[in-house]
């Protein structure tokens, strides 16, 4: 496959152009004004224009980047953790310990701290104790985390269902109405309240967590090939565990605590890369992997939300329906695999 | 040399190895024969450290082994019977995977690790180098993923049942590379093999398992595979001939087949 070689080169370069496009558009369309108001001589039109593209529309662009890298560099290193293609923080139901913590964090209208606030730590920590309870439950007897997929998603489904309920609970329970509203939309998914501040602890939690897997390729390799493999090849699996779900924790939290439950961007992105790498002939390694799920998985999730407020302008449509009507059938065609 | 003394392993209350003894000089292959669970793997995998052994110890150039795992696998380079999956992987990048106790956390291999890689590759399968390994027969497979523990370069090679899916030739021909290898690199190996003819072919020493992991004799080919000893283990009729040209012990079948004998 000569060809193949021959776009090998691009692949880095693509992505970071169609990351690039993507974020251009989601930028100018389907606002209420053209974006070639920012060149009107009009001094009306001139300040609609900037304080729509200047001010409204750049945390929102980069929060979905963001967002969409962490969850699937997430996703990336669960389906290697699990060896399970269908691994997902939405479906494993990590997204929804964090959405149960910043529910809790709402209804107890605990206070915000600088832009690290309550709602994002108690997310981490919702999502934490979610992402223990799938590892635990999805083990095996023997020690090793199982290989039987279905067994792993319908832990994930159980754990997603009870969570659901409680989180409902906590909402019925505050009898706040508005945060009622606010929590049926925000379930859905949308960056209708993102901010630089938000943006800001998207940007920490990313960083952490993919620097800190990344620094553990080499046995996130070696893991690939299997838990037994990994543990004979000198790789201290308990450790590396640990720092998986505590990374995609993080990850997952400041997600949600940011955008609400958004599935699937964690199964599409690392797939498409999977797929690419393949036909490219650029290797499968976790070294390429996270990167390039980080910029599909962005460019992803921010082409996502331009549809969902681009669409049916002026009506904002939850992110969360647009990634489901994508991911659901990616997720049939793998499941019908098994 | 590497020496086992006393070996037990329990999980639960049940004995899967009882009292092992053996020791490999390097430049030795040792193979481990014995009836499906006899504890042959268990074996192995309390060598590589997978498993911790209830009793007994077990000793490299008269130090007992590292703890810490991946100064272990510095020195063991171990084939586990069921590679994992990793179909993704092309054959070279899984043969990388036994250079993983070399490289740093990031995992950027040097000119060294490619060489090993290389080097491994080409002895076992060059034909099959960019091969992904799910498009691989399950013999081919086999033979490539050899190519993992051979990049590792350690000096013990511990290999669980390497040949069970290759054809008569490709079992001679990986064999007799263990054995090449063995010699000239000073490995000491220990092979977990099914074919009694074939360990005695090509072993120094054998290590003959029983039922619960009970050790039934280690020592040479000749001293081991004896009628009484086989017989025993392996609860059949077993006879012992020598081969015409090597001399060495090579056990063959006396079952009885007659079909009529059941309707009698």
């Amino acid at each position: 496959m000569r060809f193949a070689s021959q776009l090998r080169r691009f692949f880095w370069p693509m992505l970071i152009l169609v990351l690039a496009l993507v974020a251009g558009w989601s930028l100018c369309w389907g606002a209420p004004v053209p974006v070639t108001d920012l060149f009107s001589a009009d001094a009306d039109k001139l300040e609609i224009a900037k304080r729509i593209f200047l001010e409204l529309r750049p945390p929102r662009v980069l929060a979905a980047l963001l967002v969409g890298a962490s969850l699937s560099v997430a996703g990336a290193v669960l389906q290697t953790m699990f060896r399970n293609p269908l691994a997902e923080p939405y479906l494993l139901g990590i997204s929804a310990g964090g959405a149960l913590g910043a529910t809790l964090a709402a209804a107890l209208a605990l206070p915000v701290f600088w832009f690290f606030d309550t709602g994002a730590i108690l997310a981490f920590a919702g999502a934490m104790a979610s992402a223990i309870a799938v590892y635990l439950l999805g083990k095996s007897d023997q020690n090793q985390v199982l290989h039987n997929h279905s067994k792993l998603l319908l832990v994930g489904v159980a754990l997603s269902a009870f969570l659901a309920a409680l989180m409902s609970l906590v909402v019925t329970l505050s009898g706040n109405i508005e945060l009622a509203q606010r929590t049926s939309f925000w379930l859905l998914g949308g960056f209708t309240r993102s901010s630089w501040s938000q943006d800001a602890a998207l940007v920490i939690s990313f960083l952490i967590g993919f620097v800190l897997l990344l620094s553990c390729s080499r046995d996130l390799n070696a893991l690939r090939a299997g838990d037994e493999d990994a543990r004979s090849l000198g790789v201290d699996l308990t450790r590396l565990h640990r720092k998986i779900l505590l990374c995609s924790a993080l990850l997952c939290a400041t997600s949600v605590a940011a955008a609400g439950l958004i599935g699937f961007v964690g199964l599409m992105a690392p797939h498409t890369v999977r797929l690419l790498c393949r036909k490219l002939e650029v290797g499968s390694s976790i070294q390429i992997l996270l990167p390039a799920s980080a910029l599909c998985g962005a460019a992803l999730l921010c082409a996502c939300d331009a549809l969902a407020h681009g669409v049916f302008a002026p009506v904002e449509v939850p992110v969360g329906i647009f990634t489901s009507l994508l991911g659901v059938p990616l997720f049939l065609s793998i499941a019908r695999k098994f | 040399m590497l020496q086992i003394r006393n070996l037990s392993v329990k999980i639960g209350d049940k004995p899967i190895l009882n009292d092992v003894s053996l020791q490999v000089s390097s430049g030795e292959v040792c193979c481990i024969i014995g009836p499906n669970g006899s504890g042959k793997s268990t074996l192995l995998r309390s060598i590589s450290g997978a498993l911790t052994p209830r009793s007994g110890e077990i000793n490299w150039q008269n130090q007992p082994l590292p703890k810490a795992p991946q100064e272990r696998a510095r020195i063991i380079a171990m084939l586990p019977q069921n590679v994992g999956n990793g179909e993704e992987m092309r054959v070279e990048e899984m043969a990388m995977l036994g250079r993983t106790p070399h490289l740093s956390a990031y995992g950027a291999p040097s000119k060294t690790d490619r060489e090993s890689v290389d080097e491994a590759v080409q002895l076992v399968a060059p034909d099959l180098i960019n091969r992904l390994l799910s498009t691989l027969s399950g013999g081919e497979r086999q033979r490539a993923i050899l190519a993992r523990p051979l990049a590792t370069m350690a000096p013990i090679l511990l290999l669980d049942e390497p040949v069970s899916a290759l054809d008569v030739r490709y079992q001679h021909e990986i064999l007799a590379l263990v054995l090449r290898l063995t010699r000239k690199r000073k490995l000491a190996t220990i092979c977990v093999l099914h074919g009694i003819n074939l360990a005695s072919l090509i072993a120094d020493s054998i290590l003959l398992l029983g039922a619960g992991g009970k050790q039934i004799a280690f020592g040479s080919p000749a001293e081991v595979l004896t009628e009484a000893n086989l017989s025993q283990v392996y609860e059949m009729p077993l006879k012992v001939v020598n081969h015409p040209i090597s001399g060495r012990p090579q056990a063959q079948s006396m079952w009885n087949f007659d079909l009529d004998r059941d309707s009698e």
